[in-house]
């Protein structure tokens, strides 16, 4: 459990880090979380790591024109701690709690665990529910993916491997708004088993205008449940509306399965997760509006 | 003031908690190499060659060593049983590959680094065969055979209190399985070896020092005094290091050979991999009783899936030997019959882990006490009432020879009942079910042989093992009592205990005594080592005797001095007085400072007649999710008695790592292989070690009743936890879902499809 040989660099600027990254086998170190036990078990193996922790540009959490700009080489625990998302993206403060322990997420950082992509990891359907924006820089110049394009299968993302992600933009929640975000593990603080994250909004006269149902341990990838989100849009929230769309949603999720579950069970626990969550979050929402027209 | 009986702080603690602690790793000469394991990743094979070429040219590579070239004899364990196969385990796989994680070479480089690089270019070449991965597989007659015999059955034992059994009226027929778990000690397996003029000196993270060094003397060809063995801080051993291994021999004699220290640190993955396994049994059971529930027989079939080899020096019958003999329990049963085979597989070898066969036992009998309970309609504290052994009929010789020495088993069911709150229960049950909520509540029995002496071992046929401990007991010309044993220091406080039982043995000060590391050139000790809840027992006991004669030794010479006879003389704190005189003493440090050079060094031995039987209930109250399937205790109590208690606060330690570790294996462990025969929780993030967060508060309550069968009184504590949780849980979650939990781990999968089911009933009125 040692990892094969490598070179070691720690650029301090973007462009150093692409310049190093362009060189073929070369891998990007954050948090080193998810890198460094692959490196020990020898299942990842490449010739040249790039250490992006000592570039200062990257770690950063700022709200511009309403929108979050979190920078790659935030840690899970920055994230956690920020009053700034705790107030205006509460699903991605409630969630983040929820990775590994402490410890992790003092070293782990939030644009690792997007370019990881492990589907049964929290921030990837966070992003998905919340539509982020990814901030890509390349050798020619920056690209912008949203986060629906950005996994493509298991440990799979929209970076090539001489890229670097540089930020993650979340943008603005309007009044209305409800979140909740639950999972299940074996153990507390181990990867879920399955979780939901939703993001919902409503109109002020209850009803719901936009939905983001995001599952995890549903697929090779993160997923966002349309059909469950196509029969919200329009409805009053009530929990009969809910559990209607709970069970359309469920009639098209394939979980996998492995030791820790087989398919079904997987698929029931996300049906009570979704039913759970879609209440909580359409109270939350009410909640929001009646406290924000009450502020007024 | 005594020391024994109060909960001074564990002596361990300090350096350990400071980062002083001083593990095998941390042990460093100059020019120490590093061995690395080239291992199987296919469980069963022809070996047909290994290539090192490619890994002896990498720099810093020194040698690279194959069975070929090592040229040593298997380690056989030393078994003399007529019920059982020899199971030779070579150091290195020869001929024949048997499991995945099986070590075929090794490269012994100058950095641990350039080791394990080197070790992935050694090619091994061979020729797959089937793997063996289940018992029932392994029975079958056209089985691949492990060994080469005529069959995968290394051991067969069969018992029986007379041709036919009485059965019935009620008779209950079940099949109970408990998975593969394994001991995970925090510091996985090490040693180091620095030969030393023709012999070697060896730091090895074990248990079993002095065995470890007749094991490797043995086969290294090598004088018994030519191998001295050290043991610095252990971070845990659980059984795991109570045996020797084939790397441990590997390691001596490259050391040797090359004429350097050598140092191998096994890592997680190989620790989960190579090391040894336990538990693994199925049990077909079949249990009579009356109508009122009283047991008229029990018969059993003990399968235990050992894995590919023996452990060394207990073999392959530790599982095999273990569960049959108690399966009868704390209960009143003249008719068993069991048979209990020992089937190789090719998987990891089984040996140790707290609590050996025990476990699986106690879940057989507390299962199927409920079981009996259901089928009669009796209650189930009422049916285990009904054949508890009494406290008036022990002693006790169980049928299967088990000498229960003393206890009062009905006491520690009604005490764990009352603490549990049972008879509030069923309404409570009611009522949560009702509001759609699952509680149950279970309880299980357990009686526990621990301090296990020569003439058990020798009748099992298990030579190897010394069944006897030593100490050595010195007072030093400054005053201070060093004691030394046979027994490490491996996590359970004994550096502590053993110097309470000093202090009060020989009436002196607690502060004036220091426990040693075990070092086997010290005191030309003999013994066993530490496992099988032996220390206070077995280790106390020869504290006890050799102190008796340093005593001795000390009130004549006083006597001389102080001119009494040395019926009149007490050892008081530092010195030795004149009772009841005040004035008239000599101080230990002048009697030391005067006395002939060994005249204040006593090595005693202690052999331990019998086991003693420490014993006790836990019962549990818990909440099944039905839609995770996942177990939620809510109350866990533990009523135990292991006698005497040295130190308060290190026992409850005790009692609760033991809980923990019967948690684990009833809720979350299990090591499952695939059809190849690999492990598929080959790592801590899939074999599921519950954390702080999963493990419940234990109430711990204590019951004495004083055993002859121990010099100090002490029963042992050290695995009596492991022994019930399995069987409690499983009980209170059947409870929960009115349906049998008869295997572990519970799987929270399958728990859900019963919960679900369990609320379908309820909803339907159906109860
Ligand atoms: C015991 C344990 C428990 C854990 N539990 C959880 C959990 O419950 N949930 C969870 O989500 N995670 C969990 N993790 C993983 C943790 O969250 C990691 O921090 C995270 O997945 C990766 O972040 P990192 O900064 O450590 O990235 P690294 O490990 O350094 O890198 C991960 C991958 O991302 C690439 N990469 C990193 N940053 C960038 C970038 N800016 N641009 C392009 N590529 C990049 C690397 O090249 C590498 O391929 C756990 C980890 C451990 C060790």
């Amino acid at each position: 459990m040692k990892p094969a040989p490598f070179d070691y660099i720690a650029p301090t600027d973007i462009s150093g880090v692409l310049d190093a990254v362009a060189v073929e086998d070369a891998k990007i170190l954050a948090g080193g979380q998810s890198l460094v036990p692959m490196l020990n078990f020898r299942l990842a193996r490449p010739a040249l790591l790039v250490d992006i922790t000592r570039v200062h540009d990257l770690r950063h959490l700022r709200r511009v024109d309403g929108r979050l700009h979190i920078g790659a080489v935030t840690t899970h625990t920055d994230v956690e701690h920020s009053p700034l998302v705790r107030e205006h993206w509460p699903l991605l403060s409630d969630a983040v709690r929820h990775i590994g322990h402490s410890q992790i997420r003092n070293a782990g950082t939030i644009g690792g665990s997007l370019a990881h992509a492990d589907p049964a990891a929290e921030l990837p359907a966070v992003m998905l529910a919340l539509d982020a924006q990814m901030t890509i820089a390349t050798g020619s110049g920056n690209r912008t993916v949203p986060a629906r394009d950005f996994f493509h299968g298991y440990l799979q993302t929209a970076l090539a491997p001489d890229e670097l992600l540089t930020e993650i933009v979340l943008p603005h929640l309007p009044t209305g708004s409800g979140a909740d975000f639950s999972e299940i593990a074996r153990r507390s603080g181990d990867f879920a088993l399955a979780g939901v994250a939703v993001q919902l909004q409503t109109s002020t006269d209850g009803i719901c205008t936009s939905a983001a149902v995001a599952l995890i341990g549903a697929g090779p990838v993160p997923l966002r449940s349309h059909a469950a989100e196509q029969r919200l849009i329009g409805s009053e929230l009530t929990s009969g509306d809910i559990a209607e769309c709970v069970q359309s949603a469920c009639l098209g999720l394939n979980p996998p399965a492995d030791l820790h579950g087989s398919a079904d069970y997987r698929r029931r626990i996300l049906a009570a997760q979704m039913q759970a969550g879609l209440e909580r979050a359409a109270m939350l929402a009410t909640a929001d509006r009646r406290g924000h027209d009450h502020a007024r | 003031m005594p020391s024994v009986g109060r909960s001074l702080p564990r002596r361990e603690d300090r350096p350990l908690l400071q980062g002083r602690g001083r593990f095998v790793d941390d042990i460093d000469f100059d020019g120490t190499l590093h061995a690395r394991f080239v291992r199987s990743s296919v469980a069963h094979a022809l070996l047909l060659g290994v290539d090192s070429e490619e890994a002896r040219a990498v720099t810093g590579v020194v040698t690279v060593v194959d069975a070929a070239e090592l040229a040593l004899p298997p380690l056989l364990p030393p078994i003399d049983n007529p019920d059982a196969l020899p199971v030779p385990r070579p150091l290195l796989a020869t001929g024949k590959i048997r499991f995945a994680g099986e070590a075929v070479a090794v490269v012994v480089a100058d950095s641990p680094y350039v080791a394990e690089d080197a070790a992935e270019l050694v090619a091994i070449d061979l020729e797959a065969l089937p793997a063996v991965t289940t018992t029932a597989q392994a029975l079958r007659d056209d089985a691949p055979r492990v060994h080469d015999q005529p069959t995968n059955v290394m051991y067969d034992k069969r018992f029986s209190t007379g041709d036919e059994l009485p059965r019935g009226p009620v008779v209950i027929h079940r099949t109970f399985s408990s998975s593969r778990q394994t001991a995970l000690p925090m510091e996985p397996r090490g040693l180091l070896a620095r030969p030393h003029g023709d012999g070697l000196e060896i730091w090895a993270s074990t248990q079993s020092p002095h065995m470890l060094a007749l094991a490797v003397a043995a086969g290294l060809g090598l004088a018994e005094d030519q191998v001295r063995v050290m043991v610095p801080d252990v971070g845990g051993g659980f059984g795991l290091k109570a045996h020797a291994y084939p790397e441990e021999l590997v390691v001596a004699a490259l050391a040797r050979r090359l004429g350097r220290p050598v140092k191998w640190v096994e890592d997680r993955a190989e620790n989960l991999t190579s090391s040894c396994h336990a538990r693994g049994q199925t049990i077909d059971v079949t249990v009579s009783a009356d109508a009122d529930g009283v047991l008229t027989s029990i018969d059993a079939d003990v399968v235990v899936d050992m894995g590919a080899y023996g452990v060394y020096a207990h073999g392959h019958l530790l599982e095999a030997g273990g569960t049959p003999s108690m399966i009868p329990g704390p209960y009143r049963l003249r008719d068993y019959r069991f048979r209990s085979r020992a089937v190789a597989t090719t998987k990891v070898p089984l040996g140790a882990y707290r609590g050996v066969g025990l476990p699986v036992a106690t879940f057989v009998h507390e299962r199927a006490m409920d079981l009996v309970a259901a089928e009669t309609g009796v209650d189930r504290a009422e049916v285990r009432r009904r054949n508890l052994l009494r406290a008036d009929e022990l002693p006790y010789t169980s049928v299967t020879g088990q000498r229960y020495d003393s206890g009062d088993y009905g006491a520690a069911l009604d005490t764990a009942l009352r603490e549990i709150r049972y008879s509030a229960f069923a309404e409570e049950q009611a009522e949560a079910l009702r509001a759609g909520r699952l509680l149950g509540l279970g309880f299980a029995v357990y009686v526990e042989y621990s301090a296990v002496g020569s003439s058990v071992f020798a009748g099992r046929g298990m030579l190897g093992l010394a069944g006897y401990d030593e100490a050595n007991v010195v007072l030093g010309p400054d005053g201070i009592v060093r004691v030394w044993t046979t027994l490490p220091s491996a996590g359970q406080g004994i550096t502590t205990t053993f110097a309470q039982l000093t202090a009060d043995e020989l009436s002196v000060d607690v502060e004036l005594v220091e426990v040693r590391p075990v070092d086997t050139a010290v005191g030309r000790l003999r013994g066993n080592g530490t496992f099988a809840s032996r220390s206070a027992v077995s280790g106390g006991g020869a504290i006890r005797v050799s102190c008796e004669e340093l005593r001795r030794r000390l009130l004549e010479d006083a006597a001389d001095v102080l001119e009494a006879s040395p019926a009149d003389l007490e050892i008081v704190s530092d010195a030795v007085r004149v009772r009841g005189a005040g004035t008239s003493s000599v101080r230990l440090v002048d009697l030391a400072a005067a006395a002939a050079p060994d005249r204040y060094d006593v090595v005693r031995r202690h052999d331990p007649e019998h086991p003693v039987y420490p014993y006790g209930a836990h019962a549990c109250r818990v909440e099944v999710d039905p839609v995770s399937g996942f177990v939620r205790i809510l109350d866990y109590v533990v009523v135990e008695d292991c006698g005497r208690i040295i130190n308060p606060r290190i026992a409850l330690g005790q009692t609760h790592g033991a809980v923990a570790q019967g948690i684990a294996g009833a809720l979350y462990e299990e090591l499952s292989y695939d059809e190849h025969g690999q492990l598929q929780t080959a790592s801590l993030m899939d074999y599921l070690v519950p954390t702080a967060s999963e493990v419940p508060p234990v109430q711990v309550e204590h019951m004495h009743v004083p055993t002859s069968a121990s010099l100090v009184g002490a029963k042992g504590v050290g695995e009596s936890g492991t022994l019930a949780p399995g069987a409690a849980l499983a009980n209170a979650v059947a409870d929960a879902l009115g349906a049998e939990c008869n295997s572990t781990p519970l799987h929270p999968t399958v728990i859900s499809d019963l919960a679900r089911a369990r609320l379908a009933r309820t909803a339907e009125g159906v109860r």
